[in-house]
């Protein structure tokens, strides 16, 4: 796994940094005089194989991932992402929080009522939601939910405001963005659910249980269900640590000051340092998603367990 | 059973979910109600995250210090009617010239003394006696002193530290004497350096050239104060130059203005409260209460109503939702929204100082190799009648009515340059006769008894640096001198790219170059020139530079501010040595020279030394006006007509204002705005304002 | 039940389970239905799989008919962002490009003087609310008078945004000049109308609609020669603050440049003008975009771009996939080790990070489609490669791959014609299913402005989108029209895949769902 990120940084590093950089400028030559001396000051004048070793030097030896030049002068890239993290982590949490179950039992559900209308509602509506992208119906329930009816907040509360990340108005005004954010979720889980639920009920063994004597129900709850989740709960576990990456749009929609904004704004702005620290951050947070899945899978699926013949 | 035991708990989940979304329903608005408390919501796509007054950077940050830092001296209202306006002693109780009694300071700090002067004449503009405020005071009540100025200006100048603000005061027009060689690290010994104490509410400060009086109170509008104990505490090394943290979270400031700063969470919002040690406060009833120590149309008035300031991060898009909800009290509507609002009661508008052109680099060698790489035929910009034809083919109101909130320019300084702005409020440049003159002149519009136009403003306001079948014609001959010359032939395609601007292209953009392209090629029909396509080109890190540099052969950008000295400002075309010419690439300005008219001789001198004539130690600094005035237009046009530059617009900006707090005055003055916060007056306190959202059903409408 | 040998149960107890007589019964086994066809059927009883057909099929067609039928000879900024038009006032509410306002007085005697300085065409000032006749041009039509959150009286009324655009300045040649003259006693309307002072009276010297007496010291109130401001009534009249000549006529144009090439400075009333210019009245079906241009141009341009893009993106990742799993499935051993490394470093890389890197590096040298491409094909691929290397390890130890391989068959011949068709369907309907998330992926790119597609002779969806997303609140037809396409291309991508799935799985062959 270290391997993988070391590659993927390499390839950041040496793409951001062989782009034609030059100094920002300064509207007066003893300013841009004081800016160049910085830039040289911080080395990004020399040669892209030192500047790469000590880049890596730092990060090992002071887990000093680089200082922002744009986004908060002369702070620590690293300092940078810790603030950031809180909103997104909290706000992912509380949108999978919500997701999962109401995915779960919609997708339980439509398998059970299979092409009943049910079924073809909630098919119907699933689609729909996995198809618009996330940040239109954003901006419809900014603009129904908060400006024509005042029901919620469009932006979320400063810490001030709220009074600290988990208060009841911090949740409060995290509503809509969490309502944005889970529909797709409970789109994709619900879609998954039906879509592993309906295999297994028309499996040899779900045949076996019924002509055994179980009842519809009770067939379903101990084996289908079981089966039907090996591949489910998973893609819950990575889908925990996909929330790291934050979505950026609706972050920027909704003024969290999240790990996604950052990103976008290291883009704009052209910081590279806060821009290879997040890339690394999510490399790593998709890295460490594959092997805990991996893992999990061991742990789930007795089959795998046991090795394949 | 297992089944429904997970379906009561998923249950139990979401009624807690929604019992805690109902609670909070209840208790949950944005501010507490409280009487007599008036806060001013307002809104920015990005806090300021720096402001350090000795290396603040961006506009977000310089807000912030506005809040936090009183200056020396400010500018206020004196009558609104007329648009008179006052200098207001803040920080300083008197400024005084005293250049007259300390000559000697002159020699000892080593001031620059123009040659045909001798030292001991000298009467005035040297040394300047600033008695301090005795009741300043910072945020946790410790008092200012003389020491505080001193070892703010000694960290500032700095050699370790580079600070980016330092060059204010070692190399503008206020500049202290022997501060550079302090700053540049040539000396150690601060007491070189021409700020010293007088006592400890007293501060002399000699500038390395002579100024005037009232620019000397302008420079005085920005401060440089810091608080010593939290500006050694954050030193820092960073690989080379020391910084600070100062000035970059709530517990590395120290205010000593009419507000602290109480909280600030990083891209999100920022919250300043009144800060009870502002010497300027006195307490009534348990609240903050202030009024001016001068006069305002006739009497004393209130000043610095609001109580507290919320500064939150949002979109274009949720700012104005929020302000039609009563939630912000004001909101700049972008050029596309104008429309609705344009009638509005509540609509203020001004234009900015920036004018947006294009600028070039007409090197041949740089052209040639710009030709091979990802130009074509850029080599015709080398020929000067191209360029006046690209002027002249620009149907300036087309290309700013394709793009709301642009007024055309065909000029380098626009009207809201200001030359004797101290004396004379109405003193703009653009609208002098011999400003008028020049351009007339430039553009080839007579007038007379027996012309087209009878009088000068009719010629003048006739000008719309248009004129197709003069740019046809030069197009024309254009390409007849470039076919001779053996740089082009005849009927080949042309493509340029321009290097447009630091962010990511957007429609507007888009719209504006396509414009460009259409009438180029509509001048450039049957002329011989074949198809020119000019590319825009985003995403540029420093397009002012890249230009000079030979990455680009257009570039597309704009000079502003400074507007109350124009006299100055043509340094940034033609004096390399103190600014980043965006035409370096054209020509050496330290080389090259110019002839001008002054009254009635004829003066030659280097482009560079011409900017420098008419300010610090330059020979023209003390000419009358009317001296100045021609000296400036004269090489405005001479400036313009080489072609390296062309202007085309300029910016203007509107804000709406809620109904739940009003400006001093509605006329726009380019002193003091329209009033500012100082002066920003309340018809609702905070609780009052809630009730009115309540009765309206949070729905506010403002056409 | 009776008690019965089991050995010699009597034929009479027997009978066959149906009442049909099985024997000779045609089941229809000669007739074969391949693959194909099977699927095909299958396809067919899918109603949401057509539906989605259909409209996917109609959305093309409408992306490749617009550009015929576009009139717009060249990007018309003054009629830009309008709504849906087809006529002023036209019987279908929705196409007459009218917005409802709330104006307050003000406001409204402004959008009353485009009317009057409309009909004023000899330029004398003369005219009042009450002439104003229907065929004079309507601007504004009050619908009510409300009280606004100050309790000032201000009126609801319905405005015609494209005769809100009303005068503009121009400048043309002489020529031009005579053109127009001609025209206008042709067609017997009016172009052109006198120019303005530029006196104190007049707010705004390169606003064209400030015909009348301004104080500009009272927020642009129109004011008689007096001085006193004039209120709004029926028999309201504006004071004109026309350009006129020493006689007192109006001047209509003003001149400079070169004498014998001279252009003319002249004010147009703009609807007049685009007649004169394109033939035809502006007719807009779904209104314009933010720059200017005919909207159905733009979304046809943003279809077949995002299109293309999808199915080049698709198609690409499909080949490469194919390949890559084919080798990997079949061969096994090291190579498969080693290519899986490969794809699995690969597969880590976010999406996000390529595509900006890219942008930023290759757009300035192979241009910005190609490096979006580029970014999307990356690491596309690698799920269809793993789809083709589970279905090739499936198969490759199936009984006939082995007897093909003993009669002699070559490696290539048992990947192309023995396994690969088991995994066709899987791969035409994960490829298919890609082009879904592209369409989604570069909409986001382009709304966060990480890319940026639009041009003047192109655009994409996400930028169209991008581009209304600050004001689309006062322009919603610039987010829904877009927004509407974009969400129709996806659903009916996904039905169309998920109908493809099922039709294509050969498993589900003779089930009846």
């Amino acid at each position: 796994m270290f391997f993988t990120l070391f590659i993927i940084v390499t390839l950041c590093f040496t793409l951001i940094r062989a782009l034609p950089s030059s100094p920002p400028e300064g509207t007066s030559v003893a300013q841009s005089q004081i800016i160049l001396e910085r830039w040289d000051a911080l080395g990004y004048n020399q040669p892209l194989l030192v500047q790469f070793g000590i880049y890596l030097k730092n990060i090992v030896t002071k887990l000093d991932f680089g200082t922002s030049w744009k986004i908060s002068k002369t702070r620590p890239a690293l300092d940078i992402l810790i603030e950031r993290l809180p909103p997104t982590i909290i706000v992912n949490s509380y949108a999978l929080m919500l997701s999962i179950p109401l995915g779960i039992l919609l997708g339980i559900w439509a398998a059970i009522r299979k092409n009943k209308w049910q079924d073809h509602l909630i098919s119907t509506v699933v689609m729909f939601f996995v198809s618009v992208p996330s940040y239109i119906y954003a901006f419809l329930l900014q603009y129904f939910l908060f400006f024509k009816l005042g029901w919620f907040e469009q932006t979320i509360y400063s810490l001030s405001d709220a009074g600290g990340w988990f208060t009841g108005k911090m949740l409060y005004s995290m509503t809509l963005p969490v309502l944005a954010l889970s529909f797709g979720q409970i789109a994709g889980l619900c879609r998954f659910t039906r879509a592993e639920l309906t295999e297994a009920l028309t499996s040899d063994y779900m045949l076996l249980a019924r002509a055994k004597g179980l009842s519809y129900s009770q067939a379903t709850t101990r084996h289908a269900l079981k089966n039907a989740m090996v591949p489910i709960l998973p893609m819950i576990i990575s889908s925990f640590i996909g929330i790291l990456g934050g979505s950026l749009v609706i972050e920027s929609i909704f003024s969290i000051p999240g790990v996604g904004q950052l990103y976008v704004q290291s883009v704009q702005q052209r910081d590279y340092d806060v821009f290879m620290l997040n890339s690394i951050f999510y490399t790593l947070t998709g890295l460490l998603a594959g092997i805990i899945v991996d893992i999990s899978y061991g742990f789930i699926d007795p089959r795998i367990r046991m090795g394949e013949k | 059973m297992k089944k429904s035991i997970q379906r009561f708990i998923l249950a139990l989940l979401m009624v807690s979910i929604l019992i805690g979304t109902l609670v909070c329903f209840s208790g949950c608005s944005r501010n507490k109600e409280m009487k007599g408390q008036y806060t001013y919501k307002t809104y920015m796509s990005s806090l300021g995250t720096n402001w350090n007054p000795h290396s603040w950077e961006v506009n977000a940050d310089s807000l912030m210090l506005e809040y936090l830092s009183t200056p020396l001296v400010g500018v206020s209202v004196s009558n609104s009617k007329e648009g008179i306006y006052t200098w207001v002693f803040e920080m300083a109780e008197s400024i005084t010239d005293v250049t007259a009694q300390h000559r000697d300071d002159l020699a000892k700090y080593k001031a620059s003394i123009p040659n045909a002067q001798s030292p001991d004449a000298i009467e005035k503009g040297y040394v300047f006696e600033i008695k301090l405020n005795k009741n300043a005071k910072w945020q946790n009540g410790e008092a200012i002193t003389a020491d505080d100025y001193i070892y703010s200006m000694k960290a500032l100048l700095d050699p370790k530290m580079k600070n980016y603000r330092a060059n204010l005061y070692y190399s503008e027009e206020s500049a202290i004497a022997g501060a550079r060689n302090y700053y540049e690290g040539k000396t150690s010994d601060f007491s070189s350096v021409g700020l010293y104490k007088a006592d400890d509410y007293t501060i002399r400060y000699v500038t390395q050239n002579p100024i005037d009086y009232n620019y000397f109170l302008n420079a005085c509008t920005s401060n440089w104060l810091v608080y010593e104990k939290l500006y050694e505490q954050g030193k820092r090394d960073a690989g080379g130059v020391i910084v600070t943290n100062y000035g970059t979270s709530a517990e590395t400031t120290m205010s000593y203005g009419p507000y602290k700063l109480s909280s600030i969470q990083t891209a999100k919002q920022a919250v300043f409260e009144q800060n009870p040690n502002w010497y300027g406060y006195e307490s009534k009833d348990g609240k903050l209460i202030s009024y001016t120590n001068f006069d305002i149309d006739g009497s004393k008035r209130r000043q610095y109503q609001t109580t507290k300031i919320i500064i939150d991060v949002m979109d274009e898009q949720s700012a104005k939702n929020a302000f039609l909800r009563g939630e912000l009290s004001e909101w700049s509507p972008s050029a596309d929204e104008l429309s609705v609002y344009s009638s509005s009661d509540r609509l203020y508008k001004n234009t900015e100082t920036y004018t947006m052109s294009l600028f070039f680099n007409t090197n041949k060698d740089v052209l040639r190799r710009l030709d091979a790489q990802s130009n074509k035929n850029s080599i015709v910009l080398s020929n000067k009648k191209f360029r006046q034809a690209i002027s002249l083919a620009i149907n300036r109101s087309k290309f700013v009515g394709a793009t709301s909130g642009y007024v055309p320019e065909y000029a380098l300084l626009n009207k809201l340059y200001f030359y004797d702005i101290y004396n004379d409020p109405k003193s703009s440049y653009r609208n002098s006769d011999t400003a008028m003159k020049g351009i007339c002149k430039l553009y080839g519009v007579e007038y007379g008894e027996d012309k087209t136009h009878k009088t000068l403003t009719d010629a003048y306001n006739s000008i719309s640096g248009y004129d197709e079948n003069k740019a046809k014609s030069l197009m024309k001959q254009a390409c007849d001198e470039l076919v001779a010359a053996g740089l082009y032939k005849r009927g080949d395609a042309i493509s340029i790219q321009i290097g447009w601007s630091k962010g990511a292209l957007s429609a507007d953009d888009n719209k504006q170059i396509s414009l460009l392209n259409e009438f180029l090629n509509s001048a450039a029909a049957g002329s011989g020139f074949g198809k020119i396509t000019l590319a825009a080109i985003g995403n540029i890190e420093n397009r002012y530079a890249a230009v000079p540099a030979g990455e680009y052969a257009i570039g597309y950008g704009a000079w502003g501010g400074a507007a109350f000295y124009p006299f100055r400002n043509f340094q940034v075309y033609m004096d390399p040595d103190q600014y980043s010419i965006n035409e370096a690439g054209c020509y050496d300005p330290k080389t090259e020279t110019i002839t001008l008219d002054v009254g009635g001789e004829k003066i030659t001198k280097t482009w560079q030394n011409w900017s420098r004539s008419m300010t610090g130690a330059g020979e023209y600094a003390d000419s009358d006006i009317e001296t100045k005035l021609s000296i400036l237009s004269q090489l405005e046009c001479a400036f313009l007509e080489t072609y390296y530059r062309i202007p085309l617009c300029s910016l203007t900006t509107s804000t709406m204002l809620s109904y739940q707090c009003d400006y001093y005055t509605e006329q726009y003055n380019i002193m003091y705005g329209f009033g500012g916060i100082r002066l920003l007056s309340y018809n609702y306190d905070d609780a009052q304002w809630a009730a009115y959202l309540k009765k309206q059903k949070n729905s506010l409408s403002y056409e | 039940m009776e008690k019965n040998s089991v050995s010699n149960i009597p034929k009479e107890l027997l009978q066959p389970a149906d009442g049909n007589n099985v024997s000779g019964t045609n089941f229809g086994t000669e007739h074969h239905v391949g693959y194909l066809r099977d699927a095909w059927s299958r396809f067919r009883k899918n109603k949401a799989s057509i539906l989605a057909t259909v409209i996917i099929a109609l959305i093309v067609i409408f992306a490749l008919i617009i550009p015929l039928f576009s009139t717009q000879r060249s990007l018309d900024s003054y009629y830009a962002k309008k709504g849906p038009y087809i006529a002023s006032q036209s019987s279908i509410p929705l196409f007459d490009g009218g917005q409802t306002r709330t104006f307050n007085s003000r406001g409204l005697i402004h959008a009353y003087s485009i009317a009057l300085g409309a009909c004023d065409t000899t330029g004398s000032g003369n005219a009042r609310i009450s002439d104003i006749t229907s065929d004079c041009r309507t601007v504004i039509t009050p619908i009510e008078k409300v009280l606004d959150s100050r309790q000032n009286g201000k009126y609801k009324a319905k405005i015609d945004t494209y005769a809100e655009v009303g005068f503009v300045y121009m400048q043309i040649s002489k020529a031009e000049y005579e053109n127009i003259r001609k025209w206008e006693q042709e067609n017997s309307a009016t172009i052109l109308f006198p120019l303005i002072a530029n006196n104190e009276y007049n707010p705004n010297p390169n606003d064209a609609n400030y015909w009348y007496m301004a104080d500009t010291t009272a927020k642009n109130s129109p004011i008689d020669i007096n001085g006193n401001i004039i209120k709004l009534s029926q028999n309201m009249r504006l004071y004109d603050n026309y350009l006129r000549d020493l006689d007192g006529n109006a001047v209509y144009f003003t001149q400079s440049g070169s004498s014998d090439n001279p252009s003319y400075k002249v004010r147009v009333l703009y609807k007049n003008y685009y007649t004169y210019i394109n033939g035809t009245p502006p007719r807009y079906i779904l209104g314009t975009d933010s720059q200017g241009y005919d909207m159905a141009r733009r979304l046809s341009e943003g279809i077949r771009l995002s299109l293309a893009l999808a199915l080049s993106v698709s198609l690409i990742n499909l080949i490469i996939g194919a390949i890559y799993g084919a080798i990997e499935g079949y061969y096994g051993g090291i190579p498969d080790l080693v290519l899986e490394r490969i794809s699995d470093i690969l597969s880590c890389v976010p999406f996000i990070v390529v595509a900006t890197l890219f942008q930023i590096h290759l757009s300035d040298k192979v241009g910005k489609i190609p490096s979006l491409l580029f970014a999307f094909v990356l690491t596309g691929w690698i799920s269809i490669a793993s789809r083709v290397r589970t279905q090739f390890y499936r198969f490759k130890t199936q009984e006939y791959v082995m007897s093909a391989r003993t009669l002699g068959a070559s490696d290539k011949r048992i990947i192309l014609k023995h396994i690969f068709p088991n995994a066709l369907g899987t791969i035409v309907t994960s490829s298919v299913l890609i082009i879904p998330t592209v369409i989604l992926n570069e909409s986001m790119l382009s709304f966060l402005g990480i890319v940026s597609l639009g041009s003047s002779d192109t655009t994409s969806l996400g930028t169209l989108l991008s581009e209304a997303s600050n004001i689309w609140t006062s322009y919603p037809h610039l987010m829904i029209l877009p927004a509407l396409v974009i969400s129709l291309l996806m659903i009916c991508f996904n039905l169309f895949g998920n109908g493809l799935r099922d039709a294509l799985n050969p498993s589900l062959r003779g089930i009846d769902s």
